[in-house]
């Protein structure tokens, strides 16, 4: 990927020479005569991805029926219905919990990502290797061991308690707080891998230029650590982001019955309410907000320069 | 250790070059200068301020980095900025010194231009801007011209001291090819292993090296070792094993029985077909030419020495006047006695 660049619309196209292949090559086809190897993973995504999405879009324009069936009544009633405030308080919830935890997650991560990239080469592998660990066990038993961890006589009570610190539990299980910790610490890999792919590349010597040329710690941070690092900020906060916007298990688990989030509502509207019409307009709202900020941060955020 | 006990005062305004092999200690001496490292112990002044403690960018110098370390998200223009916009300039004083670096450089006319978007030779002139528009004290270069082809880089020679002089800061140059560092400097310093081995100018480093090392990195490959069997005023005869006895000047305070190397620059040998008799002021050995390499303006000769050692002779080739010498050929080779330089061994 190339440096981010300050406001490419600011001066004219230069004439670039062509350095990769990639820029010059055509677009359209494998060299070779071996476009058929785009077949398999084109079919599988029509079948399993085109093909669910459109009955998802059909079901979504759909009646339930009295025993929780589908009525193709061709209505737009299951998307007015979600401007009830009841709706769109889970909805503003989820935003918020999702980017809480995307700034969380990008605050620890950063400083991680950084030590992890400034380490010599052969700890850098080890180092990685401990970020990833955690994904050998199954995210539902790590959300358990959570809730283990969180609850009134838990671990984190017992030893604040032994330690003086509080004399009464805190009440930490079910709460927001909860589920941000469960999401912040299941996404954080994924904040600290990107940002290290482009921690790792960045040129010591340009950090010390910039220190040679009077730049204070913080300077040399925002004019040209965070700028070079850019890319990795952004696609770290993506992979966050998204996924815990839609997120089920984490505020299932962790955050009980009071703090649901779209990812309950959809489930519930499923499988509890058998509203299948209704869940399915969810979706596709979720969808399209998540694609819609997405856009917008891609435009704003991420052709801008910080500092 | 990387340096040790280096003493070394440089004088405002000259082009001073640290010159010595990977691992001298040279680089670890600039980034001291330039406060990315710290000393254990000593002092470092600049302009009479002590520099112990202070962080680079309180420091008035600037380095022009070895890969040039531009910012790679920020226009040239952005890039000779950066310093005086971090110094807190008004944008008012800085736009006429920025254009004015740029234009000294020979760059005014890529302005927008991203590094990635320049040649290495137009990079390097950047990285040169972007420290020279400081004005700071001590202008410091890491092997600023290493990774520039052979003829930029002896252009770059040429125009990097006249620039020098034309702004009148002191340049501090870490090279370790000893041509760029003669054409270049005011004086230099040859270190190596971390020791400081020989300061003075060009000429003075390279007509009177102060040991083997010096005469062999300063491209003074030719050398006997042998012993001084009688020192007649100003003038020693040299023992050597295997050849006889040489004539060379003497050094102060030599005395008989010494060991001694003495070395002559290989443009400084003759070559001929015919046995001169013995002459105090000229010294003659019989060789056997291992090779003979024509490289256009003259031709280097491996000569074998009867001691089997090996020389290297460079005659111009000035319109064939020279006889030519052929691999496997015996010959002459002569040198004026005064001409050779005795180190101590």
């Amino acid at each position: 990927m190339p440096p981010a660049r300050p406001d490419p619309a600011s001066h004219p196209p230069s004439p670039r020479p062509a350095k990769t292949g990639r820029s010059t090559r055509g677009t359209g086809s494998f060299p070779g005569g071996f476009s058929w190897l785009i077949l398999p993973p084109a079919l599988s995504l029509f079948l399993f991805f085109v093909v669910p999405l459109t009955l998802v879009l059909a079901v979504s324009f759909a009646s339930r029926g009295t025993y929780g069936g589908i009525e193709w009544t061709g209505t737009l009633a299951n998307y007015t219905s979600i401007a009830d405030p009841l709706y769109l308080r889970i909805f503003w919830r989820s935003l918020w919990i999702a980017l809480l935890t995307t700034a969380v997650c990008l605050l620890l991560g950063f400083p991680l990502a950084y030590l992890i990239a400034r380490a010599p080469k052969r700890w850098q592998a080890v180092l990685l290797l401990l970020i990833v660990i955690p994904f050998w066990t199954n995210f539902l038993i790590r959300t358990y061991a959570w809730m283990f961890i969180l609850r009134t006589e838990g671990l984190l009570n017992t030893v604040l308690i032994a330690l003086g610190i509080v004399d009464q539990p805190l009440n930490l299980l079910f709460t927001d707080t909860a589920v941000i910790i469960g999401l912040v610490y299941g996404y954080l890999p994924f904040m600290v891998l990107p940002l290290y792919a482009a921690l790792e590349r960045l040129d010591p010597s340009v950090i010390e230029a910039a220190w040679d040329l009077y730049a204070g710690p913080r300077k040399v941070f925002t004019r040209v650590i965070l700028p070079l690092a850019k890319p990795g900020v952004v696609a770290g906060c993506l992979l966050v982001f998204i996924p815990t916007l839609g997120a089920y298990v984490t505020p299932d688990l962790l955050g009980g019955a009071k703090t649901m989030m779209i990812g309950n509502l959809i489930q519930q509207q499923y499988l509890v309410v058998r509203d299948w019409p209704f869940g399915s307009a969810l979706s596709f709202v979720l969808m399209g907000s998540v694609l819609l900020a997405v856009l917008y941060y891609l435009k704003t955020g991420g052709s801008k320069s910080f500092g | 250790m990387a340096v040790d006990r280096l003493s070394l005062s440089i004088r405002r305004g000259e082009f001073f070059s640290l010159l010595g092999p990977s691992g001298s200690g040279k680089t670890t001496t600039l980034r001291l200068l330039a406060g990315f490292e710290q000393p254990d112990g000593g002092e470092i002044l600049i302009e009479g301020t002590p520099m112990i403690g202070v962080p680079p960018n309180r420091r008035p110098v600037n380095l022009v980095f070895q890969n040039y370390a531009l910012f790679p998200h920020m226009t040239v223009e952005q890039n000779v900025t950066f310093g005086l916009q971090m110094k807190g300039l008004p944008p008012a004083e800085i736009r006429p010194r920025v254009a004015e670096a740029l234009e000294m450089v020979q760059l005014s006319g890529k302005l927008e231009r991203f590094p990635d978007q320049l040649s290495g030779g137009e990079q390097q002139r950047v990285a040169l801007a972007r420290a020279l528009v400081n004005q700071p004290a001590v202008l410091l270069l890491d092997e600023p011209l290493g990774a520039l082809d052979k003829k930029l880089r002896q252009e770059m020679e040429v125009e990097l001291k006249a620039l020098q002089e034309r702004v009148g800061i002191t340049f501090v140059c870490v090279t370790h090819d000893q041509e760029e560092a003669l054409t270049m400097s005011d004086r230099l310093a040859v270190l190596n292993h971390g020791r400081l081995l020989q300061v003075g100018t060009p000429e003075e480093v390279y007509r009177a090296p102060a040991s083997a090392f010096v005469a062999n990195f300063i491209g003074v490959s030719n050398g006997l070792s042998g012993r001084v069997q009688e020192v007649d005023g100003d003038s020693a005869h040299i023992a050597v094993e295997g050849i006889g006895l040489l004539r060379s000047p003497a050094l102060l305070g030599l005395s008989a029985g010494r060991s001694v190397l003495m070395t002559i620059r290989p443009e400084l040998l003759r070559l001929s077909g015919v046995d001169d008799p013995a002459d105090g002021n000229q010294n003659q050995m019989k060789v056997r030419i291992a090779k003979a390499i024509y490289s256009g303006n003259e031709i280097q000769y491996l000569l074998t020495l009867p001691n089997n050692l090996t020389w290297k002779a460079r005659v111009p080739n000035a319109g064939g006047t020279a006889k030519r010498f052929h691999a496997g050929e015996s010959a002459y080779v002569k040198w004026q006695s005064g001409e050779a330089v005795l180190l101590p061994e």
